[in-house]
């Protein structure tokens, strides 16, 4: 029972009280370019899940096998962004061999996914948080999954917002940034149901 | 040892560790996972501007060489090739092309009806576009053909490479200019067109009338009087719809129309 209430906290937390995106602010490059449609976004979201986690399985084993054992917690930073870079190469060519209509679909923005900052986050969180693996696993599927939900809501707001007149000052990038600023007020509504 | 050096020497060890296992690791999938892509993609992607602009309408300039072997797109789809590649290009399609049609191009405003020289009707103030003043029929100048001056182009280039000049008419900076041509589209006039960048001469009016009402409604506008065409040694120019043609291949840029034209409205354009 008391895993159960573990498990929901942590991914009520994730997804939406300390949103990667809306309420800590990490992530925002792929969050502002990638929301110009929703199947983008989705997309996306998708990749970030599969990297994100196997990425925190792997770093996590990284660092209480390897590090840890030789006294080398300080180079968490440099180990954790080769696994990542890597593990998008990875993911690179198996979806250029097992599934290309994604690979197409996903174009530039899949090298990107490695310099995405919130998957170094969250692997970085996972070790501060002295997460257990199965809770890391959890707490890193929740954040993409709160990651997905931001960009496909931006999306969402973005389809709309080609039907309107905007100011030309606002035109562009300003008027996201407002709108995400809008957002994350909205956001810190939910912050009372988290512990 | 002292402590320093052997955290240094753990620290550099591990990571050369880690960086030989993850390399071989991925060198090992990718031969695992090697798609047998085919070697002409590889080639012309290689030849692309590799700006990844999307300006062409593909997700990249890779999609985009794809799409050229599969036989999707013309190799002119891209507007940033040099020849030099697409005459590359072209040879690994094995596709016959004409690489002038790959050569700078720029926009050029065919209109010298500044201030000084068009005539003027009516003073018109406030109108916000030269799209809104043909529909209102608000436009200062009485050459139904000429430029209006309210800036559309200006207002629509991506590289602010127009500017209404001082005497209000558009100026192209051939530098900035990439020859998109969305001014082109834009102009509701027509009087906006793409030609080659490089030392030639034009005929900068548009006006189709004939004489007496040209010369009422401009000081240099076209009277198609064929001074010109006669005047030619090459025989390059040609009249069309009382305008002066002037075909780029068997011109020789000697001048003799310039200095022919009694309205001055063929000029040297690009001199550097």
């Amino acid at each position: 029972m008391e895993l159960i209430q573990e498990i929901s906290m942590i991914l009520i937390n994730s997804v939406l009280a300390q949103n990667f995106v809306i309420i800590r602010f990490i992530a925002l490059c792929s969050f502002v370019g990638m929301t110009t449609s929703m199947e983008n976004s989705i997309g996306m979201g998708g990749a970030v899940t599969f990297v994100t986690v196997m990425a925190s399985v792997i770093s996590y084993a990284l660092h209480y096998f390897i590090l840890v054992p030789f006294h080398l917690e300080y180079l968490q930073t440099i180990a954790f962004i080769l696994t990542i870079a890597v593990f998008v190469q990875l993911v690179e060519l198996y979806l250029k061999k097992a599934v290309p209509s994604l690979y197409k679909a996903m174009g530039i923005y899949l090298p990107l996914i490695a310099t995405n900052c919130m998957i170094l986050a969250v692997t970085l969180l996972n070790i501060t948080e002295h997460y257990s693996l199965f809770i890391a696993v959890i707490f890193s599927i929740g954040a993409s999954l709160g990651y997905t939900l931001a960009l496909i809501l931006l999306a969402g707001i973005r389809t709309k917002m080609r039907y309107t007149t905007i100011p030309k000052f606002l035109q562009g990038y300003p008027i996201i940034f407002i709108t995400a600023s809008f957002m994350a007020i909205a956001f810190l509504g939910l912050q009372g149901i988290a512990r | 040892m002292s402590p320093i050096i052997t955290t240094v020497l753990w620290s550099s060890l591990i990571l050369l560790a880690l960086g030989i296992l993850f390399g071989v690791m991925l060198g090992y999938f990718s031969k695992v996972m090697a798609v047998n892509e085919d070697p002409r993609i590889v080639k012309i992607t290689e030849l692309m501007p590799g700006a990844n602009c999307g300006a062409c309408g593909f997700a990249g300039c890779a999609n985009l060489a794809e799409s050229m072997v599969q036989g999707k797109a013309p190799i002119d789809r891209c507007k940033q090739l040099d020849s030099k590649s697409a005459i590359e290009i072209s040879s690994i399609l094995g596709i016959e092309i004409d690489s002038s049609n790959f050569t700078k191009k720029v926009a050029i405003v065919r209109c010298q009806g500044s201030v000084d020289n068009a005539t003027q009707q009516v003073i018109v103030k406030d109108v916000p576009t030269c799209k809104l003043a043909v529909t209102l029929k608000m436009y200062a100048k009485t050459c139904l053909y000429s430029c209006i001056g309210y800036g559309d182009c200006a207002n629509v280039c991506p590289y602010n490479a127009i500017t209404i000049g001082s005497k209000g008419l558009p100026v192209v900076d051939n530098m900035l200019c990439t020859g998109c041509g969305l001014c082109v589209s834009t102009c509701p006039r027509k009087v906006i067109e793409l030609i080659p960048y490089g030392k030639q001469v034009l005929a900068l009016c548009n006006n189709q009338n004939k004489g007496k009402e040209v010369k009422d409604a401009c000081k240099v506008g076209c009277i198609a009087c064929m001074l010109c065409v006669k005047k030619c040694p090459k025989n390059a120019i040609r009249m069309e719809n009382n305008l002066p043609v002037i075909d780029r291949k068997l011109c020789d840029v000697c001048g003799i129309c310039v200095e022919a034209c009694p309205m001055k409205t063929i000029r040297f354009i690009h001199e550097a």
